[in-house]
């Protein structure tokens, strides 16, 4: 009797374990979106009605959210309801975001809005009927944002033409330089010479001679060219990607994975390991460690060292992001040394391989629907789509687009419309463009800037032919919700004599990865190889860079190819083909 | 009816029994109550998710609408093109850990045991476990602090002229498993220890003075009346510590590792975090996690098994 009843008990938890995983949810009765009268302002037409929604708004502290310190979200809550009558619920989890969907798939609790999503998670939750098909709303619903994202809306639909996705911080990108091969100009002014470096062999005949003009600090500690991160994504990997950028490598998308060759004539793509390109780019980083230019204690160094390394002058190169040399360099020396120069400042130059045109390079990159590769998607449990895609399309109207991104227009902010309707930003940020953490961000931190972007773009406001942005102030330049460039508005040029040094002689242009986005199943055999590709980069090429010879070098690249191909290399290559191909097909319709 | 031995005992004897026992023992029921429990919600319900090490587990799917695969994912793992250099690690470290890092508790407990100065014992004793609450993140910086090239080893080893270059601790794999090994006994020593400080406070002290009557010298009483004294207890923490030959952890791992490294500190733990969990692949996560729990589960029984066969000890 009592193993009767213990096998029925048990068998009882097993079935409820195996029923525990709740199934999609029915699509719910819908509440139609009819706000009566004539839109405010900003462009909304306010409902009697206050309208709440969910958000999932990825990872993100929430204590910190919660704390608010600089009463930005508050401020922002106060103003939608006021002026829009909205209030957007948020919920943010300290967690991996992948790790907190997959839970909520697990147990069915999701809100109605889900950003910052991975492209492979939208897919997921797309597949398993939780997403909404958004293609009937698109041109009732979604105008502006339709007008604006314009044929890059194709790269997310299904193959049967269905859109269960949006972009997520999209955008053109509003940056001067990407991978930049930056040096001291202080310093390089001391060499004398006339010419900036263009060649990789250039760059390090000049990083050698500042290297033996100052072989230390004052503080007596040795100098280098080069430093890293021991951040997972760096590790050493931002110095080969940037040459790999110059000789025209690709990356596969958001993230920046897997960096290769596209062969246009022949549709192949090539690892950098396979290629001439990548031994060349090899040797020379290897003969600058052997010759001691680059920071033994790379693989070691936090951000904030990185940081402090520019700041106390130990590094006096940057082949990494360009406002690493920004924030590490004259932001800090501004600031601290009374008798600051703008010539103590890093210079962010662009360079490319040898043969190779700039317009060719990958040095400034950009994909339109979102660097991070994220969307946004309706899910089913929201009985409010219309009011939903409303709200997500003001975002992407100009105006709205605006005040999300920087805060309402009033003049305790750091912009405001004036009578004739132009979008006037205040004379503070004009003129202290090196002091943009107090004049700028600070301000508009306090006007909740950015606090609820759900869908909009975070990009370049600018005029392109699909968004008008002719209001302006022309005195600002490359607009984004981040950030902002004062210019003469005669003849474009940065008014501030320091942003012109650091960047005049930057001169690659933005080249657009999208047709390069890939997607990845979690159980596919490709995503395995690159996971592990994506992690063994840092230990190749640091087994490559710190090698004790030139043979060693080889016999390292040598090694680290043979260990790709033995993990498959050449089925993910094959891949990226594919996906490149049915990316193209997909954008153009060929 | 049941039947023991030559007695037959009538089962309605027995119920009764039972409840009188569970009324004589009830506040003992009460107090271990919650835990068992907790015990029965948080360790033995979630067992029933193995089942997901042999379905193709998506989230928010049902198992109804999952594929069967079976033993694929316990295949795929011994299929890894690492999968020799992971199993290798796995063991060094966790034979490093049961070695050495077994020993040390024990040999800082007698030598703790030996300190008759009271005060000075306790001062040592409270600092040699403080570590055992530092997270790994702290010691993981601390372990930069110490070992990177700009360290502190590294500037007295070069201000006393003992070296000419900076020695790159952190960045040579032949040092790594050195230097894991002893910030896990940093860590641990003094907590272990403690266990076996009660062991040995459990030993009669009438044994000490017959030894020091026979003339046993302190190395003497520590041999022969110590150690044997805490047997139990050291085979005991044996066999439970042995279920642990695939638990290596991953923090240190992931904060201290690096590139250069990787070919060594990359173990089971390490690995089913970053493809397993990391990329969603719930299903060779709990199969990985399976087979380090069976293969663990059987070295227990397996070591309690001999244990008691050669020592009359054993936990089960």
């Amino acid at each position: 009797m009592k193993k009767r009843i213990t096998a029925l008990l048990l068998a009882a938890l097993f079935v409820a374990a195996l029923a525990s995983c709740n199934t999609p949810g029915t699509p719910t009765e819908q509440t139609p979106w009819n706000p009566v009268g004539e839109p405010n302002e900003f462009g909304w037409i306010r409902p009697e009605e206050t309208l709440r929604i969910t958000v999932f708004g990825g990872e993100n502290d929430p204590v910190r959210r919660a704390e608010d310190l600089k009463g930005g979200l508050a401020y922002m809550n106060a103003w939608l309801l006021e002026h829009m009558n909205v209030v957007i619920e948020w919920e943010v989890y300290a967690q991996n975001v992948t790790e907190r969907l997959n839970l909520m798939l697990a147990d069915g609790s999701y809100p109605e809005v889900l950003i910052a999503v991975p492209d492979d998670m939208a897919n997921r939750f797309a597949a398993q009927g939780r997403a909404v098909d958004l293609s009937p709303y698109l041109e009732s619903h979604l105008p502006n944002m339709t007008r604006r994202v314009g044929d890059y809306m194709n790269m997310l639909r299904t193959d049967d033409g269905k859109l269960y996705k949006l972009p997520s911080g999209w955008g053109d990108n509003p940056n001067v330089p990407g991978h930049d091969f930056g040096i001291r100009y202080d310093l390089w002014l001391e060499l004398g010479v006339d010419e900036i470096y263009t060649t990789p062999e250039e760059y390090y005949e000049t990083l050698k001679a500042i290297l033996a003009n100052h072989p230390t600090n004052a503080d007596g500690q040795k100098t280098y060219a080069f430093t890293a991160t021991n951040w997972s994504g760096d590790q050493g990997t931002f110095m080969l990607r940037a040459f790999l950028a110059a000789y025209g490598f690709n990356h596969d998308g958001p993230g920046a994975g897997v960096q290769y060759l596209h062969n246009k004539e022949d549709g192949s793509f090539r690892h950098w390991l396979r290629t001439d390109e990548g031994r060349e780019i090899s040797l020379l980083m290897n003969r600058m460690w052997r010759e001691g230019m680059i920071d033994p204690d790379y693989l070691s160094t936090t951000y904030d060292d990185y940081i402090s390394k520019l700041a106390t002058h130990r590094v006096i190169g940057n082949l990494g992001t360009w406002w690493y040399a920004w924030v590490g360099g004259h932001e800090i020396w501004s600031v601290e040394n009374p008798d600051y120069q703008i010539e103590q400042r890093f210079m962010n130059v662009s360079i490319t391989g040898p043969g190779v045109p700039y317009e060719e390079t990958r040095l400034l990159t950009q994909n339109f629907l979102g660097n991070r590769g994220d969307r946004v998607i309706i899910t089913d449990k929201c009985n409010q789509i219309e009011a939903v895609l409303a709200f997500i399309d003001w975002q992407a109207s100009e105006l709205g687009n605006m005040i999300t991104g920087w805060g309402p227009p009033v003049e305790t902010n750091n912009w405001w419309i004036d009578e004739n309707g132009m979008w006037v930003v205040s004379d503070d940020i004009i003129d202290n463009v090196s002091q943009k953490n107090i004049y700028f961000h600070d301000t508009r931190e306090r006007h909740g800037a950015n606090t609820h972007n759900i869908g909009g773009n975070v990009n370049w406001l600018r005029c392109d032919g699909r968004s008008v942005f002719d209001r302006i102030d022309p005195r600002v330049t490359r607009v984004s919700i981040f950030d902002y460039w004062p210019v003469d508005p005669e003849t474009g040029e940065f008014t501030d004599p320091g942003t012109r040094i650091s960047w005049g002689n930057y001169k690659a242009p933005a080249f657009d990865t999208i047709l390069y986005n890939t997607s990845f199943d979690p159980e596919a055999r490709v995503t395995q190889i690159r996971a592990t590709m994506i992690d063994m980069l840092p230990v190749w090429w640091a087994n490559i860079m710190t090698a004790d010879s030139e043979e060693a070098c080889l016999r390292a690249i040598d090694d680290s190819l043979a260990a790709a191909e033995n993990l498959g290399l050449a089925v993910l290559e094959q891949f990226y083909k594919d996906n490149y191909e049915a990316n193209y097909a997909k954008m153009f319709g060929n | 009816m049941q039947s023991t031995g030559s007695m037959i005992v009538p089962k309605k004897l027995k119920s009764r029994r039972f409840i009188r026992r569970l009324k004589r023992e009830k506040t003992l029921w009460l107090i271990s109550g919650v835990a068992l429990a907790w015990l029965f919600i948080f360790a033995y319900v979630p067992m029933l998710g193995i089942v997901t090490a042999f379905f193709n587990y998506i989230p928010g799917r049902s198992f109804a609408d999952l594929d069967f695969v079976g033993l694929r994912y316990f295949r795929e793992f011994f299929s890894l093109p690492d999968f020799m250099q992971i199993l290798r690690n796995t063991l060094v470290i966790s034979g490093l850990n049961l070695s050495v890092g077994f020993a040390a508790p024990i040999i800082f407990a007698l030598l703790l045991n030996e300190i008759v100065i009271r005060p000075f014992k306790r001062v040592v004793q409270t600092v040699s476990y403080l570590p055992y609450f530092v997270s790994w993140v702290v010691v993981a910086s601390i372990m930069f602090t110490l070992l990177s090239a700009n360290g502190t080893i590294n500037e007295v080893l070069i201000s006393l002229g003992l070296i000419d270059s900076v020695i790159p601790f952190l960045n040579r794999p032949s040092m790594f498993w050195g230097i894991m090994i002893i910030a896990n006994i940093w860590k641990n020593v003094g907590w272990t220890a403690i266990i076996y400080l009660s062991a040995i406070a459990g030993v009669d002290q009438e044994l000490y003075q017959a030894g020091a009557v026979d003339g046993l010298g302190r190395l003497g009483r520590v041999w022969h009346i110590t150690l044997p004294g805490i047997r139990p207890t050291i085979i005991l923490l044996f066999i439970l510590g042995i279920g642990n030959l695939l638990n290596t952890g991953f923090e240190y791992q992931l904060l201290v590792g690096t590139p250069m490294t990787r070919d060594v500190y990359e173990v089971v733990d390490t690995y089913v975090f970053r493809y397993g969990i990391g990329l969603g692949r719930y299903s060779f996560a709990v199969a990985v996690g399976l087979l380090k729990s069976v293969i663990g589960f059987s070295l227990v029984i397996g070591t309690n098994y001999i244990s008691k066969k050669l020592s009359d000890i054993s936990i089960i």
